[in-house]
Parts: C-alpha cells; structure tokens; sequence
C-alpha cells in the first residue's frame, strides 16, 4: 500500500446547485378566540395575507392552532430546530412581520459575530496567505 | 376526554403485559405463564375486549394499514407534508404523491415473524405492518444504482488520476449512508415517531403519518423493554438513506423519457453540490518514494530536492522552505521544522499536484493510466 | 548507447547496458529472482502464452478484439492504446503499464445501472416471485425484478468474466497470477476477467459517451439472441 484514504463527509451547501431549499418548513400560527392579545393575530388569520403567503410559499406548511393563551408563531426547521415568537398585543402588520422574520430564518441559533469574523466560508483563500519565506532573498529578514 | 384517558389507560396496561410477555419470550424462559399474573386466556379475554372505542381503534388501525399498503392518489394529495415535500424538492408534475409517500415507506418497517402475532397482540404496538407492494425495496436499489454510477463518473471526469481508493473514498464522502440521512433530513423529511394509538388519541388524520418517514424502529418504543436494532437498515440514519435513494429512482421513473438528464441533474443539485476537498483523502506512507517511481514511470528525471529558503536553523523554532526538482523543473514545495519534513511536504505536494489534477472545460477525456505501485 | 550480451558462468544470463558518458551501468537481470536486482523487461513483460507486451501488433491484437466486441457496427471508435490499457490488469509488470482499474470500477457502474434499467423494463418476472411479494409498478416499470437472483445473476462475475471466455479474449489479458501452480479461484482469474469486460464498457463510455455505450449494451451484451451475451450466460447459469 502507497497511498491510504482517509474517511470524509462532503458538506452541504444548500442552494449552489440550482435548487435552494428554505430552511423554514412549518409554521404554527396559534391564537386564542377569546383574549385580548391575540387580536392582531385574529386579524391577521381572517385577512387575506395568509392566503397570499402561503401561495407565495407552497414548500412551508402553514397550522393554524386555537389555543388559549398568548398568541404564538411556531417555525420548524429543516436542521430540527424550532423557533417560537410570543405576538401578543401585536398589531396585523407586527404579526406578518413576525411571521417573515421567522420564515426567513435559517433556523439556525443567533450568535454575536466580533468584528473580523464577518466572513465565514468553506473555501480556502484565493489570494493566498503571505510568507516571509518567499520575498526577494536580498530583502529577507534574516534571524 | 376522561372517557379517552381511561380507554388509552386500559389499552396502555394491556400493551404493557404483551410487551412484558414479548421480552420473557424473548429471552427465552421455558414457561412464559410464570411471570405474567395472568393466564393465557385471561389476556386473550383483555386482548379482544369488545367495546365500541376499542372498535373504533381498529377501524382507525386497519384503514391506516390500508392506506399505507396502496396509498390513494387524492389521500395523498391531501397529506401537507408531503405536498411541501414535493414543492421542496422542486419534483416535476408527473411524480406523484402517492409514490412520494411510497419513497417514506421502508420495508425495514415489518417485523420478523416470529415475533409478528396479532393473536396476542405482540406485534405493531407503535406502526402498521407493510407490504411488500408498496414499500421502496425496488426504488432503493435502483436509486443507488443511480447514485453510484453518476457520482463516480462526474468525480471521474473532474480529477481523473485519484487512485482507486481515493476515488471510491470520495464517492463514499458524497453517497455514505450518514451523509445520504443528512441529505434526508436536509429536506424537511420528518420520522413517524407517536405510536399508532397516540395518533388514533390525538383524532389525527390518516394523511398525516403518509407524509412520515416508516421504517422498523417506529414499530419499537424505546420503553418496550426491547433492544433497538441500529444495523442492517434499521437505523433511522439508514431509513433516511433509503427514502433519499427512493426518491432520485423514483425520479428517473417518472422522467427518463421525457428528460433522461434530469434524475441526473438533481443528483448534480442535491448530491454532487456538496463541498468536498480530495485533497484531505489521502494519506502517504512514502512520498518522496513513490514521487521517484512515478517519475521513471512517466519518464521524467528523478526528482531532487533543494533547499529554497531557511529561517533560524540553530533556533527552537526553525522553518526550510524544501522544492523538489526534476531537472529544472519544480515539481512541488513544501516547509517544515525540519529538512526531513520539509522534504516530505514537498513530495506530498508534488503527489497532490499529479493525483489532483483537473482538466479545464472542454478538454479531451483524460484517460489515466493508474496509481503508481511502489 | 551500446548493448553487450554477456554469458555468464551458471544460470545467470545478463544484459549490460552500457551508457558512455553518463556513469550509468544498469545489470538486468533473470531467471530466478535476487532481492534488489532489476528484471530483464523482456521476462517479466511476457505471457505464459508467448504474448510480448511490447510486440503486440495493432492489426492483429486491437483488431481481434475490436472484431469480438463488434465495435465497428456500433460505430465506436477506440485507440489502441485504450484497448491494451482495458486489457492489462495491475497485477501484471507490477502496475507500471497502464492499467484497467479504475475504468473497471467506472464500467462496472456503468453496467450496474443499465443492468437494472434492463431488468425494470421487463415486465414479465425475470425469477419467479413468491405471492405478495410483487412491488407496483410505476410508470410501466417492473420494480420486483429488481434485487432477485437473475438481475443480480447478470452483474455477477462469474456472467461477466464468461462473456469474455466466450469472445476468446481471455487469452489477450496481460495479467499475473499470484501462484501458476495453484487453481483459478485462487488466482482471482473470474475478477480479472470480469474487470476487462468492465473496463472495456469503461474506456468506451469515457471516450464515446453515455449515448453510444448504452447502444453497444443494449444491442451487444444485453441482446437475449447473442450467444455471448449477458442475458443468454445468466440464463444457463441459473
């Protein structure tokens, strides 16, 4: 034997092959019929913009779940996480946006980035990494 | 509900005294009777209790078999997840649905018989039982088929040299079972995971579970008291391997007179769209060893290396810069803290430049005439 | 470059290779083996039959094999560089020949797959299946015969290496075997021919496509009125 392999996993990179998948697979719209804080969501679930949401994104299953207590939006994610926003007191507009903040969500958890870690990629850099070892010997810092 | 409660309380005692008598069967007492504190005909008596919710159950029971064994087109149609699926992925018009449910159905999912018996109710507590008809036996194998024929060819035709077992390696990187499941649950597939009973409880549409994923383990609840069989495709990693294999032969079913590029196309998408560097797959025993043959193989002259730069030789912390020629030209570099390794480097470097090397677009094929053999 | 035969006391028989100027003396050696001795090329490129690696001739080697293969009717095209290199396995002059491997693993896929479209569009059972073990079929595809003994029969080697008996190419392999004292399976002679009929598939489905080598499988090797087909083997095999 000259050469041996070595175990590895491609990774995923959803999207660069002509078919990105939306993270975002369910949402759970739930309200309650009776308080005051579900109002905006009421609205929202008798308003058109569902309908017209859900045409938009026929890959998202939409529940809709009457359920006392604080109004809910539920979203499932296709790496198993789940994010859930309270909407109480919340008016129609508040609600949708709620709703397209989590539709658009990757799912994944929110971390604070520090500065110089902006950029975050699988590839190796293009332009190389410099080397002291490689200017011109007359230039060389010598030890 | 409390009327639920006490059925689902009653039928929960009873499944326990079968799971009980199913695990001191299986472990293989001579009289089983001893240990339950019931007789035989007493549990036959609780098995086949006649109650209106109980036949309801069964009702709810055998029209969910029946379902699952011939899905209906319209049944299916009206199953959410597997419409999203469906839109998910993109599938044409022509794939239907009810083959969709077909791809989610493993034939892992029936039990061994010995351990199938309805009569005392040792079998399908958490799952239906399904048929050979209608499961993806036939998809899987074709969809690998598929599979391991496109994923070799595109790796083929992009590095032509990889050795044998590089190539078969990185094959493996984009079609393993694990990274195939991952794949699965990449696109929203989602495991059956409440048993039959609780579904009947929660009043849950029979569409429901045809959009969920059905294999063996379903059928096992973790607190039967039952080891869970994790190999021969009874793992749920395996599940969703076959369900993704499913799904791209059931695909080309569906288009290979229409598009015959198309199946291929979607593995290109979903499959070969991964990132994958060969370069981490392979592992030298004698680089500068096997740099020397292959030069006499390809008739070059035998590579020598130099040294190209030096920094703090009589230091703690030395680094050489090491090329390796083959006459002028220079094959490879390499650094380290030590010439030794630095010269090692610079094979390996130069070994890679070969193994990995990639055509430009529209090149004539690159046939390559094997590893070097040490 | 000068080339002095010399005969040498006992069994030994050498060939100095003789480069003025360069301080370059090479000792070829053969007969029976010496640890860290070159072997005379002319010895180990070699058959058993008399078949020199270097001397083949295109017009009767190439040609042979093009003519049992009926490439010209299908309208394939391939060098004879490719077809010696689909001939020769890594075993043979100890891999530094070119040599089939890959295109065999390539070829093998290849096969694998046109295989199973094979079997899916019959739709009689190829084997006969218990009652109820029948898979629905989808878009006029038979999903049962998938999986049983004949579709696997017609991959297996044992029908791929006959195939090659059968055309008379089994004589053209340059190949080793581990032992010649010992039989065929331990020699691995049913792999080895098995992966020149692979490679074959391979080296024309690198060089011609995908269109034209499923052509040559349909009409060649998956054609039931062929002696020397993969159907007609798999069925007296079974």
């Amino acid at each position: 034997m000259v050469v041996r392999a070595l175990k590895q996993t491609s990774i995923a990179r959803n999207g660069l092959g002509a078919n990105y998948i939306l993270p975002c697979k369910k949402v759970i719209l739930q309200y309650c019929n009776w308080g005051g804080s579900s109002q905006g969501m009421r609205d929202f679930l008798t308003s058109k913009r569902l309908d017209i949401l859900a045409k938009k994104y026929p890959q998202i299953e939409f529940n809709v779940l009457r359920k006392s207590g604080h109004p809910l939006v539920r979203a499932q994610y296709t790496n198993g996480r789940e994010k859930v926003v309270c909407v109480r007191n919340l008016n129609i507009d508040n609600v949708e946006n709620k709703l397209k903040l989590l539709k658009d969500s990757s799912g994944e958890i929110l971390r604070h980035r520090v500065s110089n870690d902006y950029v975050d990629s699988l590839n190796t850099s293009v332009r190389g990494v410099w080397s002291p070892m490689h200017v011109d010997p007359s230039q060389r810092h010598k030890v | 509900m409390s009327q639920q409660l006490l059925l689902s309380g009653r039928l929960a005692r009873s499944l326990h005294v079968v799971a009980r008598s199913k695990r001191v069967w299986l472990r293989g007492f001579p009289a089983p009777q001893r240990s339950i504190h019931l007789s035989p005909r007493q549990r036959q008596q609780q098995v086949k209790l006649e109650t209106p919710e109980l036949n309801k159950y069964r009702e709810y029971y055998k029209r969910l078999q029946a379902a699952v064994n011939d899905v209906p087109e319209e049944l299916a149609s009206k199953s959410p997840s597997l419409v999203t699926l469906h839109r998910r992925l993109n599938l044409p018009e022509s794939f239907q649905l009810s083959t969709l449910a077909r791809c989610l159905t493993c034939r892992s999912s029936r039990l061994p018989s010995d351990l199938n018996v309805p009569s005392s109710g040792a079998a399908f507590t958490s799952s239906v039982p399904t048929s050979n008809f209608y499961d993806n036996h036939g998809l899987n194998i074709f969809g690998k088929n598929l599979l391991t024929y496109h994923v070799t060819r595109q790796t083929m035709a992009k590095y032509p040299r990889l050795p044998t077992v590089v190539l078969n390696a990185a094959v493996d990187a984009y079609i393993s079972q694990s990274v195939l499941a991952s794949v699965g649950r990449s696109w929203g597939i989602e495991l059956e995971n409440s048993s039959v009973l609780d579904r009947y409880l929660r009043e849950e549409p029979i569409q429901v579970s045809l959009g969920k994923l059905r294999f063996f383990n379903n059928a096992l609840k973790r607190e039967d008291g039952v080891e869970l069989i994790t190999s021969h495709n009874f793992s749920e990693d395996a599940a969703y391997a076959l369900a993704v294999r499913s799904v791209i032969g059931a695909l080309w079913a569906y288009t290979h007179e229409t598009d015959p590029t198309f199946a291929f196309r979607f593995i290109d998408d979903h499959i070969l769209s991964r990132k994958l560097d060969v370069t981490r797959i392979f592992q030298f025993e004698q680089p500068a060893r096997e740099l020397a043959v292959l030069c006499r193989r390809e008739n070059l002259s035998p590579p020598v290396s130099k040294l190209l730069a030096e920094s703090g030789r009589l230091s703690k912390a030395p680094v050489f810069i090491v090329g390796v020629f083959s006459g002028a030209e220079k094959l490879g570099e390499g650094f380290g803290s030590s010439l030794k390794e630095a010269k090692a480097r610079a094979a390996t470097d130069a070994l890679m430049k070969w193994y990995c090397y990639e055509p430009v677009q529209g090149q004539a094929p690159v046939i390559d005439p094997g590893a070097v053999i040490v | 470059m000068l080339q002095v035969t010399k005969r040498q006391t006992g069994v030994l028989t050498g060939i100095i290779k003789a480069n003025f100027g360069a301080r370059n003396i090479t000792y070829l050696h053969s007969g029976s083996r010496v640890r860290g001795l070159k072997r005379d090329p002319s010895e180990y490129l070699r058959l058993q039959n008399g078949l020199m690696y270097n001397e083949v001739k295109p017009e009767n080697y190439q040609e042979n094999v093009r003519k049992q293969l009926n490439l010209a009717k299908h309208n394939i095209s391939l060098s004879d560089d490719i077809i010696l290199q689909c001939l020769t396995h890594k075993s043979f002059a100890h891999g530094s020949k070119p040599y089939n491997e890959k295109l065999a693993a390539l070829g093998m896929q290849f096969l694998k797959y046109h295989t199973s479209v094979h079997s899916l569009r019959s739709a009689k059972p190829l084997s006969p299946v218990a009652e109820g073990k029948n898979q629905k079929s989808i878009n006029g595809l038979n999903f049962t015969n998938l999986g049983t003994q004949l579709s696997k029969l017609l991959i297996a080697k044992k029908t791929t290496a006959q195939v090659i008996r059968s055309r008379h190419l089994d004589s053209l392999i340059f190949w080793k075997k581990r032992d010649p004292l010992k039989n065929e399976s331990f020699n691995g002679e049913t792999t080895v021919y098995s992966g020149v009929l692979s490679a074959l598939v391979g080296g024309i489905l690198v060089t011609n496509g995908p269109q034209k080598t499923s052509q040559f499988i349909e009409k060649e090797l998956l054609d039931p009125k062929k002696e020397a087909s993969l159907v007609q083997i798999a069925k007296t095999m079974a």
